[in-house]
Formats: structure tokens, sequence, C-alpha cells
């Protein structure tokens, strides 16, 4: 049966796989929650664009065949950082954006140099900036981080656009269309797609993948950060470990939308439904009243299903 | 005896060696309880778990691969512990070892069936484990058998049953790792899988085989920790993971497969647990240690990268 | 042991109608041999031809579609290359299969050590053993040293001894001499001698076709997957082989060459040019010259052609380009120079195969569409298009990934890529490796019209032939150095093989 599916779905292209994956289950949710309407579903949407924005930094990063795991961890800080700058003073939006913003830097510049210029692997180089955020974030705040987001500034997540569109998911969409643009049409971008696709290949036709590989790595540190922001605004105050789940999270979601781990594919829609496909999945186990510890099921499940098949249709 | 290969494998280990030593003086230097009897075998017996999950992680990386669900099936094992010990008593044993190499036999059939990445396959299944663990056991508690501390930490001789554990286990690993068929060709596949193909070694048992024996190891890592707390943490493990693979590569074992002895690691695994004890005689904050063992990590791996690319 | 039955009468192995195809592409279709005990069986054909299929089905590593094999009677039909061996047959691929983390005597033992009574391997016998089995083949390595540390020839030869260590009934031996020098060549052709009196029967494949007159008992020609010639030693000559190979005599594939280019202006010169990697080298290429460069594998050919392209730069020496000096410090210099080079591995260093076609075609003639950092998506569908007409690739799409194309039409885009622009220097590295015979036509008149209009060839090659009809000089690599240069009235195979083995005395060297 699994396999008949698979097959049926094999010529299609990722993303509209991804497209058909979340209208079945947001059939299944709307039979679930006894129908609903545009407006269920794009308040869904308001609340999965944190996730949404930081798939979209690992789906480029994914692009570049490389791996960050310290989306969630970079996440998290700006969710401290901005909630005690902030202190729940609007007056203080600039300097608290740029602080949060210029962390996120400076995190996608280490991340972006210890893989680049110390040639240590991805996954482990952000694995290990993600354990010092962790730490450093426990160290500083004592295990009790202070502050919260002001109502005014909550606005980019919890209003919506004339009562019909959220912010948030006007947000991802600009950030989605601005990073796809980037991509596939600018020179830069284009060079990004081709590093990414064969580093070797792209040095011998005089594209230095070095400079890229950090743009990437920083690119994604601050889809984390803005991703940290919004979450921040959607809860209003810090919490430690809030943001730990997107690591893995913007993986899979990623990874249902057609990125592949050889690089050389971006496919940011793609990214979006994988990621409202997590978001609502979740909801999902929520509704069905299923234990927590389920999502962590899904969440490994649907990603092993998601390659499953993405391998299967290479070879195949 | 020590020829070919094994002899540059055991070359490899030197500066985990030297690394151990040194901390070894710092911390004597540091705090003069150190070298007492009690710190010892409070050093051994907090040794033996990370011992034990560091030596699986080994064996996958030699294959080439890695191993990223160690933490969480630690976790699930003092979960299975926490839980059934007290009805089931020892038959805990062989069924949370069973548990054990079914989270490894997951991992090795994505990897072998499915081509995944074993990076993203191992993270895939730790996040599965993590879900079965809070299922089992939702928050940190339970109960574990006495008996099992009895047997295990009783003794507070330095020559005690954690110790001798850890000794046994090592050199059982580096003789068959070392002089055996099989260990041969978990190197040769780690070393160039195309190639140990070519040459008659199966893929699939090497990945199943190594996959199994870390989540075994795994396994035994967490039923050591859940005796020593006496209860069960369905979180303990996540720090694990990462100490694992940083013990490994201190220990001169290479990322890219083939190359390294477990011995190393065992001295790493030795250096890692007297930091966190230093961290600990000199009353710092532990957050400090995640920050410290990042960076520890991060110069781990500069150090060695560095090393391999020498060579290459 | 020698079996008792009548081995003098009947072949010990049978290949019949033997087929295979990967999807739609047939690669060997009803190919018949066989071959006696005692017998040198030299399998010859291009790149491509179904040499290495053919080889795999009966190594055990591919299985076939029909026809059917026997092995001393018996059926045989392995399917894993573990079955293979246990039925008496060891191959030698061309890629080495060297573990580079195991010991010369440990790569040649894996998987069948010497072990103690406990099942513990005996490492010391395993050296020992190795020492006096390599000695035997006087085979000049040390048992101890890494897989890593030894050199093209030195896993070749390690390979070797690791087959005849099995006492196989067949030995089978993809390309042996390829990355051999001349001496060690003739000692592993001495080799495949004395074996062959021990009973033991040897397929052997070669480009070299005067080792196959030189050695083979029997030879089989492969061209396109079909069996164009089954002989005994003798009954054929070197014409034969090549009509065999190619389908068609060498001067219609080959660009007619002018008759002399070596007054025509200097284009491109390297003085005492050299790095880390490569000595210091003086060369130079004219206007509408091609330069072949030949020598046996890893002679620094691999350095050069990175240098030149400024992936791994000359950090010595000077470098000019009509007349004018130049910095080769990047790829990016390279280009900017006019220098393009057609990378020997397109699959790892030419081609971006999972990105389409289109992607592929326009990397370098973007950068003129491009506005304020912006693709001109227009022009640069109508410059794939053109390519695509130009070059005659066969694609269902420019959308379709280009790793979906054959060989031949890959190489295509690579070499339409780089004459976006037209260069004044253009590096050909094995520019026809895995290529079909009617691209390989259609890359030669390319090279020819390229000359014609003044662009400076420099094609470095271990294809003797493609050398020979290319080029107007050729020099010979050897451990790095030019060992030798030939004018084109001297061309042969003996004398760029002589050359290519080391050092002349009274070769100067044009600079």
């Amino acid at each position: 049966m699994a396999l008949l599916i698979i097959d049926r779905l094999r010529p299609v292209s990722a993303t509209v796989r991804a497209a058909a994956l979340l209208a079945l289950l947001v059939a299944v949710l709307l039979v679930a929650t006894g129908g609903g309407s545009l407006q269920l579903i794009l308040d869904n949407a308001r609340q999965a664009a944190p996730l949404g924005i930081i798939a979209l930094g690992q789906a480029l990063i994914l692009m570049m065949g490389r791996l960050d795991l310290s989306v969630g961890a970079a996440a998290g800080l700006a969710n401290v950082v901005l909630a005690s700058a902030f202190a729940g003073n609007p007056a203080n939006l600039a300097p608290a954006l740029a602080l949060t913003l210029g962390l996120g830097l400076a995190v996608g510049l280490a991340n972006g140099l210890l893989v680049v210029a110390l040639r240590i692997p991805a996954f482990l180089a952000t694995l290990a900036t993600a354990m010092v955020i962790a730490g450093g974030i426990l160290v500083t705040t004592g295990g009790s981080p202070r502050g919260s987001i002001p109502a005014s500034f909550r606005v980019i997540t919890e209003g919506w656009i004339g009562g019909v569109m959220p912010w948030s998911v006007v947000i991802w969409l600009i950030v989605g269309v601005a990073l796809m643009v980037f991509v596939h049409f600018t020179l830069a971008g284009r060079r990004m797609l081709i590093a990414g696709a064969n580093a070797r290949a792209a040095r011998h036709s005089g594209i230095a993948a070095g400079p890229l590989v950090v743009a990437s790595f920083v690119v994604s540190a601050l889809m984390a950060t803005l991703g940290g922001i919004l979450l921040s605004a959607i809860t209003g105050m810090a919490s430690i470990g809030i943001a730990d789940s997107y690591a893995v999270d913007s993986i899979a979601a990623a990874v249902i939308g057609g990125a592949v781990f050889s690089g050389g594919v971006f496919l940011p829609a793609g990214a979006a439904c994988g990621a409202l496909i997590i978001f609502l999945l979740q909801s999902l186990l929520y509704v069905l009243s299923l234990p927590p510890a389920a999502r962590f099921i899904v969440q490994g499940a649907i990603i092993v299903f998601a390659l499953a098949l993405a391998n299967y249709r290479k070879e195949g | 005896m020590l020829e070919g290969s094994i002899r540059r494998n055991l070359l490899m280990t030197l500066p985990a060696l030297v690394l151990v030593t040194a901390m070894a003086a710092i911390t004597a230097g540091a705090s003069p309880s150190f070298l007492g009897e009690t710190n010892l075998a409070n050093l051994s017996s907090r040794l033996l778990p990370v011992a034990l999950a560091t030596l699986g992680q080994a064996i996958v990386l030699f294959a080439g691969c890695i191993d990223l669900s160690v933490g969480s099936v630690i976790s699930l094992a003092t979960a299975l512990m926490a839980t059934l010990s007290v009805p089931l008593g020892w038959a805990v044993v062989p069924l949370t070892l069973i548990a054990g190499a079914l989270c490894g036999a997951v991992t090795a059939a994505g990897i072998d069936r499915f081509r995944i990445n074993p990076l993203v396959m191992s993270l895939a299944s730790a996040a599965m484990v993590k879900g079965v663990t809070l299922l089992i056991l939702p928050s940190p508690g339970g109960e574990v058998d006495y008996g099992f501390y009895a047997l295990l930490f009783e003794s507070d001789r330095l020559v005690a049953p954690p110790l001798a554990i850890t000794l046994l286990v090592y050199a059982l690993a580096t003789i068959l790792l070392g002089w055996s068929r099989m260990g041969r060709i978990v190197y040769g596949y780690g070393s160039d899988p195309r190639a140990a193909f070519a040459r008659g070694a199966s893929p699939r048992r090497v990945v199943y085989g190594v996959y199994i024996v870390s989540g075994m190891l795994a396994a035994a890592a967490g039923m050591v920790l859940s005796i020593r707390i006496l209860s069960g943490d369905p979180l303990i493990g996540d720090a694990y993971t990462l100490d694992t693979v940083s013990a490994a590569i201190l220990g001169g074992v290479a990322l890219t497969g083939g190359r390294g002895n477990v011995i190393g690691a065992l001295f790493a695994a030795a250096a890692l647990v007297l930091i966190n004890n230093t961290f600990n005689l000199l009353e710092l904050d532990t957050n400090l240690q995640s920050i410290a063992k990042g960076l520890i990590f991060i110069l781990a791996l500069v150090f060695f990268m560095r090393g391999k690319a020498g060579e290459a | 042991m020698p079996d008792l039955l009548d081995t003098d009468t009947s072949p010990l192995l049978v290949v019949e109608g033997m087929s295979k195809a990967f999807g739609r592409n047939s690669v060997l279709r009803d190919v018949s041999f066989s071959l006696f005990a005692g017998e040198v069986l030299a399998l010859v054909g291009e790149n491509g031809a179904g040499k290495s299929t053919l080889m795999n089905i009966l190594s055990g590593g591919l299985g076939h579609d029909h026809g059917r094999m026997s092995l001393g009677g018996a059926d045989y039909a392995p399917t894993t290359p573990t079955e293979a061996t246990a039925a008496g047959v060891a191959i030698v691929h061309q890629e080495t299969t060297i573990l580079p983390d195991l010991t010369v005597a440990e790569n040649i033992f894996f998987g069948s050590e010497p072990r103690n009574a406990l099942g513990l391997i005996r490492q010391r016998e395993l050296h020992v053993r190795t020492a006096r089995l390599l000695a035997d083949l006087d085979f000049a390595i040390a048992p101890h040293r890494l897989g890593r540390d030894l050199s093209a020839a030195e896993r070749q030869m390690v390979e070797i001894a690791g087959a005849v260590s099995r006492s196989p009934r067949l030995l089978i031996l993809d390309e042996p001499t390829a990355s051999l020098s001349a001496a060690a060549a003739a000692s592993v052709l001495h080799l495949v001698a004395r074996l062959k009196a021990t009973g033991m029967a040897i397929v052997f494949i070669s480009h070299r076709l005067g080792e196959v007159i030189g050695s083979a008992d029997r030879v089989v020609v492969l061209k396109d997957g079909e069996m164009t010639l089954e002989a005994l030693r003798g009954a054929f000559t070197r014409d034969d082989l090549v009509q065999a190979m190619v389908g068609r005599t060498l001067s219609n594939i080959f660009p007619e060459r002018p008759a002399d280019v070596s007054t025509a202006p200097r284009r491109f010169r390297l003085q005492a040019a050299g790095n880390s990697r490569l000595p210091p080298i003086d060369l130079c290429v004219h206007r509408g010259e091609v330069l072949g460069i030949a020598g046996l594998e890893g002679q620094g050919q691999k350095p050069l052609a990175d240098a030149l392209c400024g992936l791994r730069p000359f950090t010595s020496g000077q470098i000019e380009i009509d007349g004018k000096p130049l910095r080769l410090r990047t790829p990016a210099a390279a280009i900017a120079a006019g220098i393009a080079s057609i990378p020997d591995d397109r699959r790892t260093e030419g081609l971006a195969l999972t990105l389409p076609i289109r992607l592929n075609l326009s990397l370098f003639a973007l950068r003129r569409g491009a506005r304020f950092g912006l693709l001109s998506v227009a022009r640069e569908a109508d410059f794939a298009e053109a390519a695509r007409r130009r070059y005659d690739i066969k694609a269902v799409s420019l959308e379709q990934p280009v790793g979906q194309l054959s060989g031949g039409n890959q190489q295509k885009v690579v070499f339409a890529r780089w004459l976006a622009d037209e260069p004044r220097l253009l590096v050909l590295y094995e520019p026809t490796k895995g290529v079909d015979v009617e691209t390989k036509g259609e890359i030669y008149r390319l090279i020819g019209e390229l000359t014609q209009r003044g662009v400076a060839v420099l094609l470095i090659s271990g294809d003797l032939l493609e050398l020979i009809g290319l080029s107007d000089r050729i020099l010979t690599l050897y451990e790095g150095r030019i060992s030798g240069e030939i004018a084109r009235d001297a061309f042969s195979e003996e004398a760029i093989m002589h050359l290519a083995s080391g050092p002349a005395p009274s070769e100067a060297v044009d600079a």
C-alpha cells in the first residue's frame, strides 16, 4: 500500500508532492476538528511562521550541501535577548532589534568560519555552537530569563492585516520570495546554487565556494534569529529551550519540501509546505489528545519517510 | 602482535594519553582530595557510562558512520530501568540491551535499506527514541532496584566493578577490532566502503553490526547511569551524544572512518570526566561546563582535522 | 592441481551470447568467446566499448540480461564478487580497491587473514607471508606500508599480488599496465607469462596494441558493445585491431592538420614555471597549434592541468600569453586571461550533475547578461538554446538534469560552456574519456576548427591514438618533467612510450 502511494507520487515534482501532502493533512485536520474555515488555516500558518522562516534558512544551507544544527539555539538566543533588551518597553525597539540581529549575525559568521576556515564538518561545528549558545544563555540568565515583549511589537504575529491576513504570514512570504529571487534570479544566488551542487566544478569554473558557504550560514542564522523574534512575539516572554526542537523540525520541513543532503536544490515553496505540514501534524496530535511524546516520534518518522521517498525516487 | 595498521592506530591515541595525563596532573594540583581513593572510585563510576557509550560511538566512526542517537538510547535505557527493574528484577538487563540493539537496528535499516545519510538517520531515530522514552517515562522519576546499586557501586575501593567492567569491555573491544576478521572488515569498510565491498565485505552486515553494537553499549551506559541515580530521566542522555563524539575524536578516531583505536577514546572519555570533576571541585557554575565542552569539541575538531588535511 | 579431466580439449571459460543493457542503453550485445587454461586472452576496445561491463559480469560485480557462461565445464553465473572468488576467478580492477588505512599485507589478505586457534589474526605471519609473496613476484614493495602511501603503479602491483595469492583458475587484469612505466609493465607482462605457464587462464584488457600483439594467444575486440574481431595469435595485425576498434580508418576521424604551425606567433609560454607538486617546466604553444602532452599515468599531468587553470597555481617561473606576462593565481584569473580548461573528470569537476542543462551551459555567459547582479532569464534561455543547436546536444529538454545525458552529450555541454567566449588557449585533459566514438569525432572536428581560428590547444591525454592523430607536436612527461619532444613526422606509439618511460639524454626542449 505504502509502496503503491510512493510509486504514484514518484514522477511528481517535490514541491507539488509536499503541497499535495499538505492539502491532505489540512483536509484531515478539518474533518477532525469538525469543519473549519480559511481563517483557521491562516491562523495555523500564522503560528507556523517561525518554523517556516527557519526552515527557509535550513533549506538554503541544505542547498549548499551542509546542515545547520544551531538554528534552534540561535532562535532561542534571539528570544532571550530580545525579551531582556525590550524589557517590556516599546521605546527599546531599535536597540533590541539591533542587538538581537547583531548576535544572530555573529552566530552565523562563527558557524561559517568554523566550517570554511577551520574545515570542520558543518553538522559538528553547528552542534558545538549550539552547545556554546545554550550554555551561554544558562550562565547569563542563571536559568530564569527576564524581560518581556511589549504588546505593540507583538502585532507582528498577533495582528491581522485588515482582519484577513496575519502579519507573520506576510513576513514569511516576503522572506521566502526574497530568497527565491536571490537564488534563482541573481548572479550571486546562481553561483551559490552551482557551488552547492558541485563545489569542485564551481571552483574549476572560477567560483570560490568558501565565501558563499559563509554567506549561507549567515543567512541561516539570521533566519533563525527572525524566527526567534516571531516566536517571542507569539509567546510574549523569554523562556529557556523554547526553540530547541527547531533544529530537527527545520531539517524535516526542508526535506519534506524536496531538499536533498547532496545539495544543489532550493525549493522555498516546498520548505514552506514542509513547515506547515510539521506544524499541522503537531496540532493534529494535540487535537487527537496524544501525549506530547508522540511529536518526537512523528518528527523522526517523517524525516525517514521523506528521505526514503526521495531516495526511492532517485533510484527508480 | 602490534604490527601493521594496529601500531599506527595505537600511535593516534598518544595525544589523548597526553591530555588525560595533563588533566589528571592539573586536577591533582588544584585539589589535594583528587587522589583520594574515594574520589578515584567516584571518578571510575562516573567514567563507566561515558566509556561504554563512547566505545559504541568509536566503533560506528571506525566504519565511517556516526551515531547521534546515543543520547536518546541512554535516556530510553534509564526509563526502562526506572519502570521495569522493580517488577522484572534481573530480566530487565537483557530486555534493555535488546531495546538498545533494536534502536541501532532501526538506524541501520534506514541507512542500508533507504540509503539515508547516517548522520540524519541517526538524528531521526534519536527523535523517535526520545518520543518512545517520553511515553514510558514522561518526567524524571521511577525507581531502580537497589540490588543493582549494591552490586555495582557499593564498594568505594578503586578496584571495584565500574573500573573492572570498563577495562574488561575495552580490552575485549581492542582485541576484536584489531585482531579479528570482523574488526578488520569494519576498519576496511570505514577506510573505503566501495573498495571494501569490491573485496567482499558486506556493507549491510557492517552497518547493522556497528549500529546494533552502539545501541547496546548506549543502553548499557543508560543502565549504569540509572543505577547510579537510582531513577530514570527521559532527557538525561541528551548531553552524552556530543560527549561521545567529542571523546572519540579527541581519542584520535577519524571522523572519516578507518582510523584510530578505542584505547584513545577511553583516554579521552576519562579526560572529559576529569574536566567535569574539576568543575565540580572548583565549584564552578555547571552551565559553564557545557560552554567549555563545546569549545573543547571545536578545538578537538580543529586539531584533528588539521592533522588529516596535512596527511592528504 | 591440474584437472585430470581432458583440460586440453575443453575450454576453461565459455561465454555465449552475453548481453547487457542499462535501461534502454545497450552496452553489450551477443558477445561469445572461449578461453583455455594456460592461455592469455587480450580484450581490446575503446573506452565505452563494453570491456568493463564484460569484466564485471565475469567477476560477479554485475548481472547480465541474456547469455550464459561456463567455467571448467560447470555453469557459472556469479551474483557477487565473493561467489566469483569462490569459483576461482580473480579480478584486478583498473580502479584499484586498495584500502587506504590498511597496510599492503592487510590489503592482500583482506578477508582471508591467517588466524590462530582463537580465531585471532596472526599479524606477524600476515606480513611475513606478504613479504615472501611480493619477493616471489619480484615486486619491491614493503608489506608494512599503508595503502594510502602507495603510488598508482604500486597499488596496481599490490592488487595483482593479492589476486595471484588466491591461485585462481582465471585471472582478469583490467588495464594492468596503464599506470606502469615501461620497465614495470614489462615485469607485469613477464609475470603474466609465468602464470600462464602454470596453467592459469588470463584475460587482460589493454590499450597498448604492442602489448596485445606481443603476449596474447587470443584477442577479442569490442566496439559499441559488439564483438568485431576474435582471432588467434598470428592471425591479426595492428591494423586489423585498429579497424575493429574504431570501425574506420583513423585518417577519417581526425581533422586535417596544416603542414607547419611552428612559424605562427607564440601564443602561450611557460618558463621554469612550477609549484610544490610540479617541478619547473618550460613549454610553449603557438597560435593554431595542438601540443600533445603524453605520459604514463600520474607523471604530472594533473598538477600541470590544475596549475594551468589556476586551481593549484604555479608558484615560480614566468607565464606569458600573447607575449604579455600573466599571473594565474585563481581559476577566475585564468578564465579572464582567456584560458579555457576542460577537466578530465567531468562528473566531479566539470558539471553540476543534478542541475538542469541550461544552468550548466550558461555559467560563463551569465556574467555578460547580468544587470546589477540580476540574471537575464530570456538571454540565458537564448544562449542555452543556441548552444544546444551549435553543439548538437541531444536532450529532451534543457531543463533536464545534465546527469541524465550520455557521456558524450555531457562532454558537449562542458565544451559548450567553456567555449561561450572563444579562448586563447584551450587546455584539454583527457577530453574524450568515456565518450562514444561519434562524439569523439565531433570533438576532434571542433578542435580542428578552433585551431584554424588561431586558438592554441594543449592536449593532455593518455590515448596514444588521439595524441598522434591530433597533435602537431608531442611532449612526454616523466616524473613531472618533460622527458622528450617528438615532431609530427616522427610520431609513433613506440617513440612516445620510449620517451614516456624515462628521460632521454639528447632531447632538447623547445623554449
